[in-house]
C-alpha cells in the first residue's frame, strides 16, 4: 500500500515536472498546471494531514469507488476551473472549519488534494492556493446551502468553459445510487 | 458432525466424506416419506466413529418409529403462549447489546429482570414513540450481508408483541453506532429525523403517521440532532454553533447561532441530553463545560460553566499534562428531567481522555451548578442512564457487557445484570 502510494506520488510529480513547468499563470492560457513539488510548502506534512483529516472518508490515495462519495482522484483539479468553484473547495465545511488553524498549511493540504490527487485533471495554468486565499475563503463556509446541487453547478460550469467530461458531474464515472454502497 | 442423540433427519444433510470405490456397499432405510441412501467404502466408512454413532443411532430410532404408540403423558400438556408486554414504563431502561448480538434488551429497574428484546442490528439506532405505541429502529442492511444492494429503512415494532408493523424504505443514513442524537422523533411522534450523508451531511424526514419517507434536506457541517416542536431539528455545528433546520414551511430553512463553542479545541460531546419540560438540551464539552440551550426557532443558549468548579476542583482545561477529573465514555451523561439532576461519568485523565471509562459519576443539581454527591462506581462505565420515575434507578455498563443498576435513593446497588450489553441505554419519557 505505502509503495503504491509512493509510486502514485512520484507518478503525479513526474507529470507535472514533465510539462511547462514554470509557467504559473491566472489564466487558463493553455499552461500546464504547477508542477507538485512548487505548489506545497511541506509536501510530506500536505500528505499526512491529508490522510488524518480527509483520507478515513476519501481513500489514502483519493480513490473510493463505489462508495457514496466524490471520487478525488484524477478528478478534482475539474474544480479548479472558475473562480467560484475553487473557491467551493474551500468553503466546503470540512474544509473551511478545519481543524488545521493555520492557513498555509491547510493550503498545502488542498494543493495537494488537487495537484497530486487530482493529477491530470487540473486545467492548464491554475494558481495553487495561498494562505490569503484559504483565510478569506473560509471565512465563508456553505453552511445554508445544498452540497449536492452547488457540486453538481461547479461541474456544469467545468464542463463547458474547461471541457471537463460530462462525468464530472458524477460522484464518478459510471455511479449509479441503486449499485453504490 | 451430528452426534447420536441428534434426530436423524440431520444426516439427511450431511455429504458424505468419501466417494465409493472398491466394493461399494448400499444402506437403505426409511423414515416416513424420506428415504436416505448411503453408499460407502468399508474400510472408509467405518474410519469415522462419529459416522458409526450418527448411523447407529438413526437406525435406533427408524427402527423403533413404526412399531410403538407415543406414551401418555401423566399430566396435561403445556400451552405454550407468548407474553405480552405493557407500553414502555419509567422504570424500564433498554440496552443495545453490543456489536454482536442483534438486539437491544428490555429490563425492569425494580425486578431487575429481562422482558424481551427489541431487533437492533449492527449500527442501528433506536427511538420510542412519544406515546408508547411502537419501538422505531433506524437500519442498514445489504443484500450480500456487507455487500450487494444496500437497503435503510426505519422499522416499526409494536410495543406490546414487539412484532414487526412495517419497513419504512429511505435513501440512506450515516452508519455511526453508539450515538444517542442520530434518529430522533418530534414531541407528537409524527415524524422521525435520521442522520444522512448524502455524501453531505442531511437529515431524512420520515412521516411516522403515513410511514413514509417524505424527503432528504441537507445539513452541511452539522450532526447531532434534537427534534425542535413546530420548527423542526436543531443540530451542533462544525462552526461552534447550533444550526436550526426550519421544516415547517414550504421551504426548508437553515439559521444558525452565534458560535458558541469551539468544534476544534474543546467539542461538545455528540450524546447531549433533552428535556422536553424545559424545552431545553443540556449539553457537555470534552473538558467539562456544561451549557444548556433553550429550543426554538431562534434556540438561546446560556453562558458555560465548570462542572469540575461546580465540585471545587480546578476547571478542566484542553492543554496538555493537565492531570485533573474530565468527563469520558460513549453516553456520558444522564439527566433526570423532573429534579434537574444531571449524573456524568468522570475518571482522571488529562485533556482527549474522552473516551475513558469512568471511576466515579458526579451528580450536578443543573439549578444550583454545584456537584452535589460523587459516587464510587465499578466496572470503569462508558454508559449511563437515569430512568425517570420519581425514585429514580442510575443505570450504567463497562466494557465488559455487566450492568449496574442503582437505587438513587440509597445510593446502593440494586442490580448486577451479567453479559446484559455494553451498547446505548435508552429510557422511556427521554425524547
Amino acid at each position: 500500500m505505502m509503495r503504491i502510494a509512493r509510486l502514485s506520488l512520484l507518478a503525479a510529480t513526474a507529470l507535472f515536472s514533465a510539462g511547462l513547468a514554470t509557467r504559473l499563470s491566472a489564466a487558463h492560457d493553455g499552461a500546464a498546471a504547477a508542477p507538485a513539488q512548487h505548489v506545497m510548502e511541506d509536501p510530506n506534512q500536505a500528505r499526512v494531514d491529508y490522510i488524518e483529516n480527509c483520507g478515513g472518508c476519501h481513500g489514502v490515495n483519493g480513490s473510493t469507488v463505489p462508495a457514496q462519495l466524490p471520487e478525488l482522484m484524477g478528478r478534482v483539479g475539474w474544480f479548479m476551473c472558475t473562480p467560484d468553484s475553487r473557491a467551493y473547495l474551500l468553503r466546503l465545511p470540512n474544509v473551511a472549519h478545519s481543524r488545521i488553524h493555520d492557513n498555509a498549511e491547510l493550503a498545502d493540504l488542498m494543493n495537494y488534494v488537487v495537484f497530486v490527487l487530482g493529477g491530470n485533471s487540473v486545467p492548464a495554468g491554475t494558481r495553487p492556493f495561498t494562505a490569503e486565499e484559504v483565510g478569506r475563503e473560509r471565512q465563508h463556509a456553505l453552511s445554508n446551502a445544498s452540497l449536492t446541487a452547488e457540486r453538481l453547478r461547479h461541474a456544469t460550469a467545468a464542463v463547458k468553459q474547461c471541457h471537463a467530461p460530462q462525468s464530472i458531474k458524477l460522484l464518478y464515472p459510471g455511479y449509479n445510487p441503486a449499485t453504490a454502497h | 458432525m451430528p452426534e447420536s442423540g441428534e434426530s436423524p433427519g440431520l444426516l439427511r444433510s450431511i455429504a458424505l466424506p468419501h466417494t465409493p470405490s472398491r466394493s461399494p456397499r448400499a444402506v437403505t432405510y426409511e423414515q416416513g416419506p424420506a428415504t436416505m441412501t448411503f453408499a460407502a467404502t468399508k474400510g472408509h466408512f467405518f474410519a469415522s466413529a462419529t459416522w458409526v454413532m450418527a448411523l447407529a443411532g438413526a437406525f435406533a430410532v427408524a427402527s423403533m418409529a413404526p412399531a410403538r404408540a407415543a406414551p401418555v403423558a401423566s399430566v396435561e400438556p403445556e400451552q405454550s403462549d407468548v407474553a405480552q408486554l405493557t407500553p414502555p414504563q419509567p422504570s424500564w431502561f433498554f440496552i443495545n447489546r453490543g456489536f454482536t448480538e442483534n438486539s437491544s434488551a428490555i429490563y425492569d429497574t425494580v425486578t431487575g429482570k429481562l422482558l424481551g428484546h427489541v431487533e437492533t442490528p449492527q449500527l442501528t439506532d433506536l427511538a420510542l414513540d412519544p406515546a408508547g405505541k411502537f419501538y422505531y429502529v433506524s437500519s442498514t442492511l445489504w443484500t450480500k450481508a456487507s455487500r450487494g444492494t444496500r437497503q435503510d429503512y426505519v422499522s416499526v415494532f409494536d410495543s406490546v408483541d414487539l412484532k414487526l408493523q412495517a419497513d419504512i424504505p429511505m435513501p440512506g443514513r450515516l452508519l455511526v453506532g453508539g450515538r444517542l442524537n442520530n434518529f430522533v422523533i418530534s414531541p407528537d411522534g409524527k415524524f422521525g429525523y435520521v442522520y444522512n450523508m448524502s455524501p453531505a451531511s442531511s437529515v431524512n424526514v420520515i412521516d411516522l403517521v403515513a410511514r413514509k419517507f417524505v424527503k432528504t434536506v441537507e445539513l452541511p457541517g452539522c450532526a447531532s440532532m434534537v427534534a425542535v416542536p413546530g420548527v423542526g431539528v436543531s443540530a451542533l455545528c462544525s462552526d461552534g454553533s447550533l444550526a436550526t433546520l426550519t421544516l415547517s414551511g414550504a421551504k426548508s430553512q437553515i439559521t444558525r447561532s452565534e458560535p458558541f463553542f469551539s468544534a476544534t479545541d474543546d467539542p461538545i460531546f455528540d450524546n447531549f441530553q433533552v428535556d422536553r419540560a424545559k424545552n431545553q438540551i443540556v449539553m457537555l464539552s470534552y473538558t467539562g463545560k456544561i451549557y444548556t440551550a433553550t429550543l426554538g426557532a431562534k434556540p438561546v443558549i446560556s453562558a458555560p460553566f465548570s462542572l469540575q468548579e461546580a465540585a471545587g476542583v480546578p476547571a478542566g482545561s484542553a492543554a496538555p499534562n493537565q492531570v485533573n477529573w474530565y468527563p469520558g465514555g460513549v453516553q456520558q451523561m444522564a439527566l433526570h428531567r423532573a429534579t434537574g439532576q444531571l449524573y456524568v461519568l468522570m475518571h482522571m485523565g488529562e485533556f482527549w481522555s474522552h473516551k475513558a471509562g469512568a471511576n466515579e459519576v458526579w451528580q450536578l443539581d443543573l439549578a444550583s451548578h454545584k456537584v452535589v454527591k460523587r459516587m464510587t462506581v465499578p466496572g470503569e462505565p462508558r454508559m449511563i442512564a437515569v430512568t425517570q420515575e420519581a425514585a429514580p434507578h442510575l443505570v450504567f455498563a463497562g466494557e465488559d457487557e455487566t450492568v449496574y443498576v442503582y437505587d438513587l435513593a440509597t445510593g446502593k446497588q440494586a442490580w448486577k445484570l451479567d453479559h446484559a450489553g455494553n451498547g446505548v441505554i435508552t429510557v422511556a419519557q427521554a425524547q
